[in-house]
């Protein structure tokens, strides 16, 4: 009997996304995991996959086109020559609640924003949908706030050429970059060190647990983990005017593939070992070097850090992830010596702590990477 | 496959990583421990591993990402040999 492979939700807040391709074809045969379409919400790109075995019987969708989340994507048959159902599916529930007029996410969120209520709301479908919400918004209730006009741009290019939308990837660094240059007070400090202690434990750290290199970057990062741990500003943020100070340690970290810049997240990771950290850290690089990044993978960085030793940079500045306050950047030694930089949002850290959380790095600390 | 093929491409692939990375690895022997010459980093190895699973047709569990299997040319070579 066909079974259904549905479209599924990539952010929260997206109840369409754009289907990029179809990765196979009708009549094709495709084995469990295998890769059969590329969607993409405005955050992220993310590939289904099949999760049997099975001959693709029929495709749902276009190029191009808006699929509902949740909506049937392609059907897979035993043979080939099986028949869809005549009676579609209802959507799937991709959030794991039943319900056929429960609001979407987004319709959810629109909802609290202005304070309504679910049950006095029609919907015109099967879920309520932003859609629906705005639709209500617009014929019975006055908006919440007043649209705030475009921000005013100064000056326009004087040259001819063609004005075109982002793409996902380049949409998501803009969101994050805007962040970082409107919202946060963004401000660099670095200081200079010789890496040949952080090296020597490395290599050892290497050599007793058996790894085929040396991972550096993630003990200098797992040492950051354990000092924001114990140092809370570190682990903040601001939200609504307010501290906010996140409960557990999230270490996101730079990746750099296809000519795309990744920030894959370690969650909870002050719970882990310094091997545990290691071999996570490692995992996720592997999971972005083969494409295999889900979105979750890439959410709640609580702070941060980016190496750009391999190509072989000497210094850089990086941009803050959204409400991140510390980015500590790795880069190349040369003639011995290696500078180690920090972006803090001084909203939440002054000078003085932000360097002091550099400068612990700039060693490793043996009893804080093996106390746990 | 043959052994001595995949042994040299192996090199080859090696040897183009670590010069990426301003690391000579010029006389690379087939048993010399590749860890322990520092010619890759992690994102290096990394690729290295991606790269043996396109070239080879396989696919390497996590698991297998040990010494044991990778430490070598004839390590690499004999995993590839035997799981290709």
């Amino acid at each position: 009997m066909p079974r259904p492979i549905h479209v599924p939700r990539i952010n929260n807040n997206d109840d369409e996304v754009k289907l990029i391709a179809f990765l196979v074809s009708p009549g094709e045969a495709v084995k469990s995991g295998q890769a059969v379409a590329e969607v993409e919400s405005e955050k992220a790109t993310v590939v289904v996959e099949a999760e049997e075995d099975g001959f693709v019987i029929e495709t749902s969708g276009t190029q191009g086109q808006m699929l509902d989340v949740g909506a049937v994507l392609l059907w897979l048959g035993e043979t080939p020559d099986e028949t869809v159902p005549q009676n579609d599916p209802a959507p799937q529930s991709v959030d794991g609640q039943a319900g056929t007029d429960r609001p979407t996410a987004g319709a959810l969120a629109l909802i609290g924003k202005h304070g309504l209520s679910a049950v006095d709301i029609p919907a015109a479908g099967a879920r309520l949908k932003v859609s629906d919400v705005e639709a209500f918004l617009s014929g019975n209730a006055p908006p919440a706030e007043p649209e705030r006009p475009p921000a005013p741009q100064f000056g326009a290019p004087d040259a001819g050429g063609k004005s075109t939308e982002f793409s996902a990837y380049e949409a998501a660094m803009l969101h994050s970059v805007s962040w970082h240059a409107h919202e946060a007070a963004a401000t660099y400090l670095e200081a200079a060190y010789d890496e040949a202690d952080w090296q020597a434990f490395a290599q050892g750290f290497r050599d007793r647990h058996g790894l085929l290199s040396s991972p550096l970057v993630p003990l200098m990062a797992y040492q950051l983990v354990r000092h924001a741990s114990d140092n809370p500003d570190l682990n903040s943020t601001v939200h609504n005017g307010r501290k906010f100070v996140y409960d557990r340690v999230n270490l996101g970290f730079t990746v750099h593939i296809g000519g795309k810049l990744f920030l894959p997240v370690i969650h909870e990771a002050d719970g882990m070992n310094a091997r545990e950290f290691v071999d996570a850290f490692a995992g996720l690089h592997r999971s972005a070097m083969r494409g295999k990044l889900q979105p979750a993978d890439m959410k709640g960085a609580t702070i941060a850090i980016s190496s750009m030793a391999r190509w072989p940079v000497l210094r850089h500045m990086p941009i803050l992830p959204p409400f991140v306050s510390l980015m500590v950047a790795h880069s190349a030694p040369q003639d011995g010596r290696s500078i180690l930089g920090a972006t803090y949002d001084h909203r939440v850290l002054d000078g003085a702590a932000a360097f002091q959380a550099l400068n612990h790095l700039t060693s490793p600390d043996d009893k804080e990477i093996t106390s746990k | 496959m043959d052994p001595d093929t995949a042994r040299q491409q192996i090199r080859d692939k090696i040897t183009a990583l670590a010069e990426s990375l301003g690391n000579k690895a010029d006389g690379l022997g087939d048993d010399d421990f590749i860890p322990q010459l520092d010619i890759l980093d992690s994102a290096a190895t990394m690729e290295l591993i991606m790269w043996l699973e396109q070239t080879y047709g396989i696919s390497i569990p996590d698991d297998d990402l040990t010494i044991e299997n990778f430490g070598t040319i004839n390590l690499i070579a004999g995993y590839v040999t035997k799981n290709g």
